[in-house]
């Protein structure tokens, strides 16, 4: 009897002091449209002096594909996961394939009165006011607008020829014929009353390729993997760049477009 | 019994007496229901986010006067307004490029940003409304509740008393028609289950609204939903403490539950 009463006192106490103000339950802030896909990366500039570098999605998507970069170059789909070091960049490796004074601005520059001018900054920006060369109000002026994410439809600048997407890089890139594009496949939800899915491989192989999603996101076989969109939110599957770089789950009509429901 | 015994009986009896609905205390005391503005003042909002720091006055918002003309989703959804009061870096020239408030108030749909509109906005004291407000319910007839601002808006919405916009920037929207029902438990034994309609909720709300961050889309995924934290305006409490109806009226969502 004593010992019930001993558990049941416990049991409360414990769970009126359970909980605290964690930001579980409410509504995450959106972030700004020049924020949306911007990435810091500090795995290594903790270890070294140098900030933390802080990579724009929106300015290289505006210029290269995906594929180019998470496929070509090896970069991972997680920041911090590649482990990009200064001696890989200097060797011509990740940010170094092009970040090397030829394609894009190098660590280092000459400039006319013989005098070198160092840009670690321009990348190891985290914390730092840096004058950057593009403003991303400016950039995107004249890009077609979408609703969430950058507010750009990048799929449409692609395909109104705004934005012309680099996906070769020399002595990297191996040019290869097109593999032939498989048709649109319609996903059926599971939750009865959500529209289908249309999925378009056509759209995304113009950024992807085949290789930046599969076999490791997708397996090749139809239906092989069963996923729920609490997984796709979570950033598994789609959600590896819908959700964090390219356009966000906010609006379900974007992917579930269906009209049969 | 012995004394020991006893002692144990009554700790037992009162941990039970905490615990269990019915008990003679009122719901009022036993949560700590935040007090409750008179109904013309329900779901209004101080923003203040830079103003004051500006020399502006801050802004008093009334949700009423706007919700019956425009669903939750316009603003939270298309126009980007946060669920948090002065999260949304709403300005003068955002407004002007007819962002957020200049959405509507742009001189066209409602006033516009003139010089002299500024005070209908930036009051920097809550307007009276009691006048309009009950002019309000009382031309348009509409249904009353017990608490908020004491109108039953879903009957006002479904009876077509009040014909909110559900989109401005997409005229064609139509919400997915998506009807799923279902019963939470109550985590407190002997406490009724919550009745949830998604088809109620769709009809002002956008999914992105509530799913992932509030709710997981998973069934029982979503954890620490409890009513502790519901009243810490988490969970429901994201809009029932201050907007929808309040969490005073337990009935509405617990239907089994005794008055």
């Amino acid at each position: 009897m004593r010992r019930a009463a001993f558990i049941t006192v416990v049991l409360l106490v414990a769970f009126a002091s359970k909980g605290d103000s964690q930001t579980f339950g409410t509504k995450k802030r959106s972030p700004k449209p020049d924020e949306y896909g911007t990435v810091v990366m500090s795995n290594h500039a903790a270890n070294v002096d140098s900030d933390p570098v802080v990579f724009p999605h929106w300015l290289h998507r505006a210029k290269y594909t995906c594929r180019l970069c998470h496929v070509d170059l090896g970069f991972a789909m997680t920041a911090n996961e590649t482990g990009v070091t200064e001696k890989d960049n200097l060797n011509g490796l990740y940010c170094g394939a092009c970040h090397n004074g030829a394609i894009a601005f190098g660590p280092e520059e000459t400039v006319t009165d013989g005098e070198a001018v160092q840009y670690c900054d321009r990348c190891h920006s985290k914390g730092n006011d840096v004058d950057l060369k593009y403003e991303f109000y400016d950039f995107v002026k004249d890009f077609p607008r979408a609703r969430f994410g950058n507010r750009v439809d990048w799929m449409k600048a692609e395909d109104q020829g705004l934005i012309q997407l680099e996906d070769f890089i020399e002595g990297i890139s191996i040019k290869r014929a097109q593999l032939m594009i498989p048709e649109d496949r319609t996903i059926t939800p599971r939750v009865e009353g959500m529209p289908n899915i249309i999925f378009s491989h056509e759209k995304h192989t113009v950024w992807n390729g085949c290789e930046l999603c599969h076999p490791q996101i997708f397996g090749i076989r139809k239906r092989a993997q069963i996923y729920d969109m609490q997984e796709i939110f979570e950033g598994k599957f789609c959600g590896a760049c819908h959700g964090q770089v390219a356009f966000p789950n906010t609006d379900c009509r974007l992917c579930h477009t269906d009209d049969v429901y | 019994m012995r004394d020991s015994n006893r002692f144990s009986l009554v700790l037992l009896v009162l941990s039970l007496w905490m615990v269990l609905p019915g008990h003679s205390r009122a719901q009022r005391d036993f949560f700590d229901l935040p007090p409750l503005p008179p109904p013309e003042a329900f779901g209004d909002l101080r923003i203040d986010r830079v103003s004051g720091e500006n020399d502006v006055k801050p802004v008093y918002f009334s949700h009423w006067t706007h919700r019956s003309a425009y669903t939750c989703r316009v603003c939270h959804f298309e126009l980007g307004f946060e669920m948090q009061t002065n999260l949304t870096e709403i300005t003068e020239s955002a407004n002007r490029k007819g962002e957020f408030c200049g959405a509507c108030h742009d001189g066209e749909t409602a006033f516009g940003h003139t010089e002299e509109n500024c005070a209908k906005c930036h009051a920097g004291s809550p307007a009276d409304r009691r006048k309009s407000f009950r002019q309000f319910r009382k031309s348009l007839k509409l249904p009353e509740a017990p608490f908020g601002n004491r109108i039953d808006w879903v009957e006002a919405l479904e009876s077509g008393l009040i014909q909110p916009r559900n989109g401005i920037l997409d005229p064609d929207f139509e919400p997915i028609p998506f009807n799923e029902e279902f019963e939470v438990p109550a985590a407190w034994t002997l406490i009724p289950p919550a009745d949830f309609s998604h088809d109620i909720h769709l009809q002002w709300l956008e999914c992105s609204n509530c799913h992932p961050d509030i709710f997981k889309i998973k069934k029982r995924a979503t954890e620490h939903f409890l009513m502790k934290h519901i009243l810490e305006g988490k969970f429901c409490g994201t809009c029932h403490m201050t907007v929808a109806f309040p969490l005073d009226d337990c009935q509405r969502c617990h239907p089994d539950m005794r008055r």
